[in-house]
């Protein structure tokens, strides 16, 4: 029987691997903590400019001097290299201009107004207390500033831009991260970013304060959400009995398409199953939800708009909270949402499309990219 | 450094909650079903010398465990596929009439000591015991031996275990090779999976005849439902945690965070 | 005869846990390779209705402060009139009450709920705080939980959409380190939340809304009568409830927070034992509505089939594995069903009610964790002991309703600072509470041992 126990020994030595490292994990763990969930953790849209300006200033206290081995001293802007001690370097600057075609691979600090010239790549995080403006098909890997931030035409940034005064993308910048400024950004034709947020983010031909029909007083008007109206007991004109039925007290459920004239008055929650077409100066009160929407020109939407699909806001439309859409939103010419009072959101999972003269008060974001047209 | 246009790619990037998109690509996908199509064809080609092989180490564990053996009939599994079987011998309870007894007695032992086993195991040794405690009743109820002889059993494995061996590559290819791991790592851990199972199905089967030569055909269906299939999905959930493991490690390291 | 009812039997069988199994591998790919739905984690911070949020307690001295304490922290503006908090004291005997009182004196948005009266349990005492409740969003937190600072952003942000009903946070294992169980319990709950809820949500099938981190619309909640409080699991009822009537009910993966889950084998069956009974009394009162409600989708009436229908595949495996010996011992074992029957049974929930391992392994890939994941072969042991608790509480229920007998409701025991049996919290004698768990890791410990991983990702 020697011989059957020990083939019994081997088959309990294959069966115990298998759970032998499930036991050793189990008994001496290496991973036993719970999954990381920062209960301190605090939504911030600009995060990565407060923390790169953080650690930039930290750098600046623990890095030390090296010796300046700039062959190109007299024509460099650089003042002088920091080395922090994991060997990486940071270019100390008063300001200047890079020359055309500069590629570096240092950290950037400037305390006055830099200058990048056409084709520069930068490789690492430039940060600038002045006023930063680059040529043509710059790539930058991420820029702080506490001045304004102009990127000139076919600019690439590989991560973010963050300013604290106003930001503009030139025609055809395309910024893979999330562009933030405190005080406004603004796009040209053709430029992209992932996620933009300012106090107001426009597309060329937007005039702040008196253009077409949206002052600062409309804009309070169109803002005040007037309170929702007694239950309503009968189905409102503009649906169809046969079918509607009542979601809940003051929300309304549309089975199939539902087309609204002009000038429509919506004043209940309104969730359509189909696709939402209206006529021109619709206004809806409460908040909307469809599978497809197409709004037609000068609708307003007091609160938010919700899409499992596509939406499109005709020209010079309102909404005044939130602009949800799983898939692509178009915001036509003269288009404006939220306001400085109460910023707002608009966010797609594939791309926003704003058209010339657009201003979103808030954030604009995507899951592809949010593309001025 | 690289430079140039492409400088400012970013290689990989790690799994963030905020991220829409997972690192996950379909591209990885395609290659997961041409590996499992792959792996098959060649598998399926090599079968029978696998299968000879097979039977050749079941032949050398027999022998180490004192059990005499012969080379029994031949089995067609699949077109072209066809396995030679081991014949052996089961312990004669009419002999030795107290066997069984002797095996149940411990199984009620056991039972006795329910609330001191460790939690976790509990569930697998009353599988154990319920298989013997069944089988027992049907040895005294119904028939003094179970319907299969040794040869049937071997059979019956051969049969399982090679429709197994067909699943296994799909299986671990596709929960395993769509990561964005080197392939290296994941055609490693494939051969090693694969060449584990042929090992270990040899050694149970081995086993189990042993078993039934010194001990009965009241073994049988233990090692036919504990031993068997189940004992094939813990190895591969087995190794698979432990790959999913590597590459975690491997990912953690491409992890790009703020410095 | 019997040998074709058995035949039978395993063919079914097979075919039901084939679909299980298959339903775990579609989540897992979907989650894997198709964009995720992001959108409500893009609004929070910009919707921000009223809340209340509603905590129900029963003898929950123990732990009272720290859910209190974390939602003084919240950054929701505490403006009575956008927020508002009402702590339920339900029935308790130890001193919830006073404690309750004293930040009631302190914060005039925190407005306790005192029940002395009526019939005791979750359900109720929610029923009677949404009375008192003037918030358009209600919040549900259990006791025992700890919400972060951003979390009732998160989680208001998708009733910006109209049609959404209820909406569900992800929950993390706090005590993970406490025993096997535990951490075999945060590897399904990882896969369970971490890939198949959300992979439900971007497949707009029907998330479950669990009862706890999560809220739900005053008005939907009116339109479905209100918190079912003769349910054992009013959660899955509510989730049920509003789906059959047009509601959606959604999953905000980033909207987490910590919980504790059972360390004890004992606890863990009692608790398992709640949600199959709960789940299958769904069962039998919703399938019908279910499958004719207008409002849903093929997809989605079949999601949620199969989610009613999950505590009774435990049941079918036993039945599955009795079919198998009959035909073992009949000697039909060439059946090629009989060999499919165990590898679908045992791949299909190896690891779990709502886990497969492969939607678990890739939930530790994607929670950038490693090394637990070396823990799934022990979870044969979890399966094993799912199989057998769910099948006899089933059959006690089944049972149960022969002879007209209600199934009790069980509070599940809660372990924090020293409180293992739930009636000793701060009982001063330091040290663990007997299973190994240690005391004081509550709001303070985890605090502590927060740190940012990482960034938020663009």
């Amino acid at each position: 029987m020697a011989g059957y126990f020990s083939l019994l020994l081997l088959f309990f030595l294959l069966l115990s691997l298998n759970f032998y490292f499930a036991f050793w994990e189990w008994r001496w763990p290496k991973d036993d903590g719970p999954l990381p969930v920062d209960v301190e953790y605090v939504r911030v849209e600009n995060y990565f400019g407060i923390s790169f300006r953080a650690k930039m200033k930290e750098w600046l206290q623990t890095a030390r001097p090296i010796p300046h081995p700039d062959t190109r001293a007299g024509e460099s802007p650089v003042r002088a290299i920091l080395e922090k001690p994991n060997g990486e370097r940071i270019l100390l600057l008063s300001g200047g201009r890079f020359g055309g075609r500069e590629e570096r691979d240092e950290l950037v600090y400037s305390d006055g107004d830099l200058y990048l010239s056409d084709r520069a790549i930068f490789h690492r995080e430039i940060y600038c207390l002045g006023n930063l403006q680059t040529g043509g098909h710059a790539q930058l890997q991420a820029v702080a500033a506490d001045g304004e931030i102009l990127l000139g035409a076919a600019n690439e940034v590989a991560r973010w831009v963050d300013a604290q005064k106003k930001i503009l993308l030139s025609r055809g910048t395309v910024v893979h991260s999330r562009v933030c400024s405190a005080e406004a950004i603004e796009l040209e034709p053709e430029a992209s970013a992932q996620l933009l947020y300012a106090p107001v983010v426009f597309t060329t031909g937007y005039r702040p304060m008196p253009d077409s029909a949206h002052d600062g007083e409309q804009e309070k008007g169109l803002l005040a959400v007037q309170a929702p109206p007694a239950t309503p007991e009968k189905v409102p004109a503009y649906l169809d009995p046969a079918r509607c039925s009542r979601l809940g007290a003051n929300t309304w459920l549309v089975r199939g398409d539902l087309e609204l004239p002009a000038g429509s008055r919506v004043e209940s929650s309104l969730v359509v199953k189909g696709y939402l077409r209206t006529g021109p100066g619709c206004r809806f009160t409460e908040p909307v939800k469809a599978a497809r929407v197409k709004l037609g020109p000068r609708n307003r939407v007091c609160r938010s708009m919700a899409s499992g699909g596509s939406i499109e806001i005709g020209e010079s439309g309102f909404v005044g909270e939130i602009l949800s859409a799983d898939a692509n939103i178009l915001l036509c010419a003269g288009v404006r949402v939220g306001a400085s009072s109460a910023l707002a959101v608009v966010s797609a999972g594939g791309e926003v499309r704003m058209e010339r003269n657009v201003a979103v008060c808030g954030k604009v974001t995507a899951g592809r990219a949010v593309l001025a047209v | 450094m690289r430079k140039g246009r492409w400088a400012l790619r970013r290689k990989v990037i790690y799994p963030h909650k905020s991220l829409r998109h997972m690192p996950f690509r379909m591209g990885l996908l395609a290659e997961a079903v041409s590996v499992a199509a792959g792996a098959d064809l060649l598998l399926y080609w090599q079968l029978p010398q696998i299968l000879h092989w097979h039977t050749r180490v079941v032949g050398f564990l027999l022998e180490l465990a004192e059990v005499p053996w012969e080379a029994g009939r031949q089995i067609t599994l699949l077109p072209g596929v066809t396995a030679e079987l081991v014949r052996t011998s089961y312990l004669d309870y009419q002999d030795h009439p107290l066997y069984p007894w002797y095996f149940l007695g411990a199984a009620v032992l056991l039972l006795a000591g329910y609330r001191w086993w460790p939690a976790p195991l509990k569930p697998v040794l009353l599988l154990i015991q319920a298989s013997l405690a069944v089988t027992f009743l049907y040895l005294q109820l119904v028939s003094p031996s179970v319907p299969y002889s040794p040869e049937d059993f071997c059979a019956i494995w051969y049969r399982g275990e090679t429709y197994l061996w067909l699943l296994l590559p799909l299986l671990f290819a596709m929960c395993y090779f769509i990561l964005t791991v080197p392939f290296w790592m994941k055609l490693s851990w494939l051969c090693l999976l694969v060449s584990y199972s042929f090992l270990w199905s040899a050694v149970r089967l081995a086993l189990a005849l042993a078993t039934f030569h010194h001990f009965g055909s009241l073994w049988m269906p233990l090692f036919y439902f504990v031993f068997g299939f189940l004992a094939d999905f813990l190895y591969m959930v087995a190794f698979y945690s432990l790959a999913m493991d590597r590459a975690a490690v491997f990912l953690g390291k491409q992890k790009e965070v703020w410095q | 005869m019997i040998l074709l009812a058995a035949k039978a039997t395993a063919l079914v069988v097979v075919f039901v846990l084939s679909v299980y199994s298959l339903r775990h591998f579609f989540f897992a790919f979907h989650r894997l390779f198709r964009p995720q739905r992001m959108n409500y984690t893009d609004l929070a911070g910009f919707h921000m209705p009223s809340v209340t949020v509603l905590i129900p307690m029963h003898n929950e001295e123990a732990v009272a402060h720290d859910v209190l304490e974390a939602l003084l922290e919240a950054d929701y503006p505490h403006d009575p009139g956008l927020l508002e908090i009402i702590p339920i004291d339900d029935h308790s005997t130890d001193g919830t009450g006073e404690i309750l009182d004293e930040y009631d004196a302190r914060y005039s948005w925190i407005k306790p709920l005192h029940r002395r009266e009526g019939r005791r349990g979750k359900a109720a005492a929610l029923r009677a705080a949404t009375r008192l409740a003037t918030g358009e969003i209600l919040i549900v937190f259990d006791a025992d939980y700890i919400p972060g600072k951003s979390l009732l952003k998160f989680l208001v942000a998708p009733f910006a959409d109209p049609e959404v009903g209820a909406v569900m946070g992800r929950v993390v294992p706090e005590n993970t380190g406490s025993s096997l169980l535990s951490r075999l319990l945060d590897l399904e709950r990882a896969g369970g939340y971490q890939i198949n809820q959300q992979a439900r949500n971007n497949l707009g099938l029907i998330p479950q809304y669990g009862g706890t981190v999560g809220g739900v619309r005053r008005e939907a909640l009116e339109t479905v009568g209100g918190w079912n409080a003769l349910s054992l699991t009013e959660d899955t009822d509510l989730t049920l409830q509003l789906a059959i009537r047009g509601w959606k009910v959604a999953y905000v993966n980033r909207a987490e927070c910590y919980e504790e889950v059972p360390v004890t084998w004992a606890v863990r069956r009692r608790q398992i034992e709640r949600w199959a009974i709960g789940h299958t009394e769904c069962l039998r009162r919703y399938l019908w509505p279910l499958l004719r409600s207008p409002y849903l989708s093929r997809k989605a009436k079949l999601d949620g089939v199969l989610l009613l229908g999950v505590y009774l595949t435990a049941p079918l495996v036993l039945l599955g594995w009795a079919a198998c010996v009959l035909l073992f011992f009949s000697g039909q074992s060439f059946l090629p069903a009989l060999a499919a029957f165990f590898l679908a049974s045992t791949c299909y929930n190896a690891v779990g009610n709502f886990a497969s391992f492969f939607e678990i392994g890739n939930s530790v890939i994607l929670d950038g964790a490693h090394a637990r994941v070396r823990l799934l072969p022990l979870n044969i042991a979890n399966f094993l002991f799912s199989t057998l608790t769910v099948s006899l509480a089933l059959a006690k229920y089944y049972g149960g309703r022969i002879l007209g007998l209600r199934p009790p409701w069980h509070k599940t025991e809660r372990y924090r600072n020293g409180n293992g049996n739930n009636h000793a919290g701060g009982n001063g004698n330091g040290g663990s509470s007997g299973n190994g768990y240690p005391n004081g890791r509550g709001l303070n410990f985890i605090r502590a041992r927060s740190i940012i991983p990482g960034s938020p990702a663009s």
